[in-house]
């Protein structure tokens, strides 16, 4: 026979109420969940932002006057747009003081790819002056891309070698770049004259409506630019705009604000989450606070057995207490485990809902999140039978025998 | 002649208002069996809490086993209930969801350590050796009753205390339990049988009479019952 100690008692009583057992633990659960998810995708998103401004390189871009957001949403998620400047903008630009590098690229939204059941963002680049995407394709291919050929994101299904079909032709992956946890990741990329090519030479190409007086030879999607050192960035974009707004009918993107909104944004967000979490922690506690009020008024008699036979107050506290602490165990390794693994199976999803790139955050800070949100759990039982504990207080047997009278 | 096991000195009970005890004066050497005797309502009940340390008088001095048990504080009281005293309610007092043997078992662990083969030898003593996986729904009263002796005598106490022990049984239960007292009597345990029945007081060696919280009579049994149950004059 298993040998009876309070936790044997513990036990035997939880599981007589399979129920408010369950709904106790389903609380912690609910709880330790969310504090982890929130934390860990707060972490990966903002995580991923701050790798986006790194990996883009650039510090300002410059697009067709409205598109500021596009272009945002399209470099960040890949979200496809497309829309249409002059090149001619990108040469002058370069002489401005304080520019370190431009480069032009073409953003085609194709609606069929016979890749993608989604439409993709194909991304025609200069290879001349590309310094944005250049960095990535260095390591996936070391010789110019011929005229058939793309490079494809990380996340675009087929082998190197596969043929890709767009707007009617059939191209071959040259190469593959490594993840970057934004927007490129889903970018079809090539070269950007022969981008532009393919683009009028499709069924779109006809159609194709171009702002006035724009080049039908000559057009791009938007022109990067990155400062020299010790550049005023703001004083460069605010220089800049002034002098070619006008004749371009230019908007800007600032990369740094960009990552600034995105990071307010963000801890907006995690603020969200944090604030929902602790009034599921509070909600919480006060059901188990009633739950465990009740449930010692319900088993007064069977404690007051307990004091009567010799258990002393402080053995009944423990009873409760390793209840509680059982209850909160259970449900708070489920909430983690759980968390642990819709975050590792969604983390690209999540940040597709949420507007912004993300990236799993390392397994120390995971760690240090799970034990953080299995701690917290953990604690909810014991303090939320805090107050009922009092009650155990009042348990006089004696009382209690004779109400049983 | 043996010591005492128990002393009341003029101990008092007062609920506000109501005077449950009036000035309780009497002692149990080790060994005898007592029985106090009264109506219902003439403070049997509030007696045996004080003398099985679940309660305090308000007023006069308790010693249990030479130790002045009558101003000590809740913490110490369960200490000396826990080991010093057996007690045996009307309502049998077990837990629901433990079986016979576990409820036996609980005991010794809030006395000193679960001891399953001695807690089944107290089962058997009591004549519930097979009784043991049983849940006290499953036991007739007589056997629930018969379970909380056992789960008294577990600790070996140096009293035992039993309120209305058959107030709730039949009469073939009521004598198996009167048999069980014999026994433990005969083997040396000190009894004290609260009861408003002169049957059950009338198996003990002594009565005290209680009337409206005061002590009218404590007498000698001349001939108590016997093991056999035969009729006996109850010693007025
Ligand atoms: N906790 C209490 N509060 C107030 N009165 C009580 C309390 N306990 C007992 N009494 C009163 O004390 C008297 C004796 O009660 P009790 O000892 O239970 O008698 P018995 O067990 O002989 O029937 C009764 O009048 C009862 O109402
Ligand atoms: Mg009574």
């Amino acid at each position: 026979m298993k040998k009876l100690t309070s936790w044997a008692l513990i036990r035997q009583n939880l599981s007589r109420k399979p129920v408010r057992t369950g709904i106790l633990a389903v609380i912690v659960f609910l709880f330790s969940f969310t504090l982890y998810c929130g934390t860990v995708i707060g972490q990966g998103l903002s995580q991923g932002t701050r790798t986006t401004a790194e990996r883009l390189g650039a510090d300002a871009l410059f697009v067709p006057y409205g598109y500021d957001a596009k272009v945002q949403s399209s470099l960040l998620r890949g979200e496809p747009s497309s829309f249409y400047m002059d090149r001619r903008f990108s040469e002058e630009v370069r002489q401005e003081k304080g520019v370190e590098k431009v480069t032009a690229q073409l953003f085609i939204a194709t609606l069929k790819a016979s890749c993608c059941t989604l439409p993709v963002q194909l991304i025609g680049i200069d290879p001349e002056t590309d310094f944005v995407v250049r960095p990535w394709m260095a390591s996936a291919i070391d010789r110019p891309m011929r005229d058939d050929e793309v490079v494809v994101g990380s996340k675009i299904v087929g082998q190197v070698g596969d043929t890709l079909t767009l707007f009617g032709k059939e191209l071959t992956i040259a190469a593959r770049l490594e993840p970057t946890g934004m927007g490129f990741d889903t970018s079809v990329f090539l070269e950007i004259d022969r981008a532009r090519r393919l683009l009028l030479a499709s069924e779109l190409g006809p159609r194709l409506n171009l702002p006035a007086g724009l080049d039908r030879n000559a057009f791009v999607s938007s022109t990067l630019i990155k400062a020299a050192p010790a550049t005023d960035i703001k004083e460069l974009v605010n220089r800049i705009s002034q002098k070619y707004a006008a004749a371009y009918n230019l908007d800007f993107v600032v990369v740094a604000g960009m990552i600034t909104d995105m990071a307010a944004k963000l801890s907006f967000f995690s603020r969200c989450i944090h604030v929902f979490s602790g009034v599921l922690w509070v909600l919480g506690a006060l059901v188990m606070a009633l739950v465990f009020s009740a449930l010692i008024r319900e088993r007064k008699k069977e404690f007051a057995v307990l004091r009567i036979i010799g258990a002393s107050r402080s053995a009944l506290g423990r009873i409760v207490m390793r209840e509680a602490l059982l209850v909160s165990l259970s449900g708070a390794f489920a909430g983690v485990a759980a968390a642990m693994l819709v975050t590792t199976l969604f983390n690209a999803y999540i940040g597709a809902v949420l507007d912004a790139p993300s990236l799993e955050p390392g397994p120390l800070y995971r760690l240090a999140a799970a034990a953080g949100a299995l701690l917290l759990g953990l604690m909810t039982g014991p303090l939320a039978c805090l107050p009922a504990m009092r009650k155990l207080g009042r348990i006089d047997a004696y009382i209690i025998m004779r109400e049983e009278l | 002649m043996k010591k005492n096991i128990l002393e009341l000195h003029e101990v008092s009970m007062f609920y506000g208002q109501v005077k449950a005890l009036q000035n309780i004066t009497f002692n149990v050497r080790e060994g005898e069996w007592l029985a106090i005797m009264g109506s219902s309502g003439s403070g049997k009940t509030t007696l045996m809490n004080i003398i099985g340390c679940l309660n305090k008088a308000t007023h006069g001095a308790v010693f249990l086993d030479g130790e002045k048990i009558s101003r000590l504080n809740a913490r110490d009281l369960t200490v000396i209930r826990r080991d010093k005293i057996g007690l045996i309610f009307q309502q049998f007092h077990l837990i629901s969801y433990l079986t016979a043997v576990e409820n036996v078992m609980i005991a010794q662990y809030y006395h000193s350590m679960a001891d399953e083969k001695e807690a089944l030898a107290a089962l058997e003593r009591v004549g519930l050796g097979h009784r043991g996986r049983h849940l006290p729904r499953q036991l007739s009263g007589g056997e629930q009753q018969r379970l909380c002796i056992a789960r008294a005598l577990i600790n070996h106490p140096r009293l035992i205390l039993a309120d209305e022990p058959t107030g709730n049984l039949d009469e073939a239960n009521q004598n198996t339990v009167m048999d069980i007292f014999h026994q433990l009597h005969k083997q040396g345990s000190t009894i004290v049988v609260v009861t408003h029945s002169p049957d059950v007081a009338a198996h003990a060696q002594r009565i005290v009479y209680l009337e409206f919280g005061r002590m009218v009579k404590d007498v000698q049994n001349a001939h108590p019952h016997g093991r056999a149950g035969a009729p006996a004059e109850a010693g007025r």
